[in-house]
């Protein structure tokens, strides 16, 4: 080995320069030598865009950088047990990495440490090191392995705020126990409800406080739904069948007596199902102004539907009587759907 | 200022097609001519020139002494200083992410032993020579490639959470200077 180099002799302000010159695995690395250096890192007040921790039969956690850098560590199963079920947590002794610079290169390896932290004592330090408050769980096939106790165990020190059940996991029960599990969080992705019926998913789901909601709800009755949602962003992502519903529920919110925290809604429905009229069976009976400059509007979160259009159909400005809040109902289009959003 | 050199003066190449000429000595006595350019990279160095009123008519017959510095660092540094002296400015880099690819020159000039590297960042910093400064930066950033935790502790002498409390301890239980 090559005689030493007193780095932490350099006085504070070199070594906040050469910290900045390590690559993402390297400062990860370092932050893992002595609390002292991971303090060096913490210092460098890098952030973190999403911190997305994947399950699947390995456990995945990706960074995304301010700058488009983005890392995934990947956290395989030490010695998994030939026949043993489930698979208890926390698992690695080995990681690979993977780095993706700005699409350049993408390089794998595999180091093994001693000492090396558990799973969750690993989370807890890369969410301090990169000031992560946001934390999302993706779980997917092969989640399944793992007690649910001990998944709960892993990421608990992280902090997470965001889940994300995107796949239909064909096991309802196990969906169920992971929604179960992980709620409440601060924004839910449920594009494949497990859940039957509107009782059951007020019952499980909506009696937490959410900010987010992103809801495939095609066995659900979502117009129903609506107004026992206090949730500041709702997008209805499966396409509904056009309803006087919504006008309802529309009229309800211009008196003040629903949904008083909603920020955005989103209902999304076939072009072809859609009759000409659609707008005036929407606006039925509620003042409205026609507008045509659209406003600069930055959703909670970005789904499909608030990221890609094809074209603006109409605008219409509603105000709200109880504290004359103006929201603007806008009808917009892109490939076969048009999207009704009340922002 | 008149100070007689003990050395011979160092004549670095790049340095005579300039006409304005500082001198430099250094800790050790040793006497180095820089370009007003080159010097200009120097932010101590130039603050220095500028306040004590130096100009290309009184330059050379006022030496500069560097305490701070000795007759090998300044060398080093008078040599990079003339190499980019007409360098564009350099991006900016973010406060935590500064990516760059030392070029070869730079690279064997800073290809020296460990400690010598040391003193050389420090008579950089002293001397507030932004570039050299990124460039030292990287040859230590670049040491950690590639290793695990426990390389970069043996490479970078990092103590352990018990020794760093071991020797917050014994810092604190050591007497102060009344006794």
């Amino acid at each position: 080995m090559e005689p030493q180099f007193p780095l932490l002799k350099l006085p504070d302000v070199v070594l906040r320069l050469v910290a900045a010159c390590l690559g993402t695995k390297e400062k990860i690395y370092f932050s893992l030598c002595s609390k002292n250096s991971a303090d060096r890192i913490r210092q460098l007040n890098i952030r973190v865009k999403e911190f997305l921790c994947s399950i699947k039969s390995e456990i995945s956690v990706s960074l995304d950088f301010d700058d488009l850098h983005t890392i995934s560590m990947i956290f395989p199963p030490a010695d998994q047990p030939v026949n043993q079920y489930p698979i208890p947590v926390p698992l690695p002794v080995a990681f690979k990495f993977s780095t993706d610079v700005r699409q350049r290169e993408e390089t794998k390896e595999t180091h093994s440490f001693q000492n090396m932290p558990s799973l969750k004592d690993f989370l807890g330090h890369l969410s301090t090191i990169f000031h992560c408050k946001n934390v999302a769980v993706l779980p997917l096939h092969g989640s399944e392995q793992y007690t649910l106790e001990s998944l709960k165990e892993s990421f608990e020190g992280c902090g997470v705020t965001e889940l994300v059940m995107t796949i239909d996991y064909g096991n309802k029960p196990h969906a169920i126990n992971f929604l179960k599990t992980f709620l409440p969080v601060r924004i839910l992705y449920l594009n494949n409800s497990p859940y039957e019926s509107n009782w059951q998913f007020r019952k499980s789901v909506l009696k937490y406080q959410l900010d987010v909601l992103q809801l495939w709800a095609e066995t659900l009755d979502a117009y129903e739904l609506l107004f026992d949602m206090d949730i500041k962003q709702i997008d209805i992502i499966s396409t509904q069948v056009i309803s006087p519903k919504l006008n309802f529920f529309i009229r309800m919110w211009v008196e003040g007596e629903t949904n008083v925290n909603l920020e955005s809604l989103i209902f999304q429905f076939r072009e072809t199902d859609l009759s000409d009229d659609y707008q005036e069976t929407i606006l039925n009976g509620i003042d409205n102004q026609v507008v045509t400059e659209e406003e600069e509007y930055k959703p909670i979160c970005i789904s499909i539907p608030w990221e890609l259009v094809d074209s603006v159909i109409a605008m219409y400005d509603i105000r709200r009587k109880t504290d004359g809040r103006r929201a603007t109902i806008k009808f917009d289009r892109f490939s076969m759907a048009v999207r009704f959003k009340l922002i | 200022m008149s100070v007689e050199p003990e050395v011979p003066i160092v004549q670095v190449e790049e340095v005579r097609e300039n006409p304005v000429l500082y001198k430099i000595i250094s800790s050790d006595n040793h006497v180095f001519t820089i370009s007003e350019h080159a010097v200009k990279l120097s932010k101590t160095l130039w603050d220095l020139i500028t306040n004590l009123g130096l100009t290309a008519e009184n330059a050379l017959d006022n030496p500069i002494p560097v305490e701070n510095v000795n007759g090998k660092n300044m060398e080093t540094i008078v040599q990079f200083c003339e190499r980019h002296k007409y360098d564009e400015e350099e991006p900016e880099y973010t406060n935590y992410i500064r990516e760059f690819v030392l070029p070869e020159w730079d690279r064997q000039l800073l290809s020296i032993d460990n400690e010598e590297l040391f003193q050389l960042i420090l008579a950089t910093n002293y001397l507030d020579i932004q570039k050299l400064m990124d460039y030292c930066c990287r040859v230590i950033g670049d040491m950690a490639k590639d290793k695990t935790p426990e390389e970069l502790r043996i490479i970078y002498g990092i103590p352990t959470d018990a020794e760093d409390d071991a020797l917050e301890r014994s810092a604190s239980d050591s007497p102060g200077p009344s006794g």
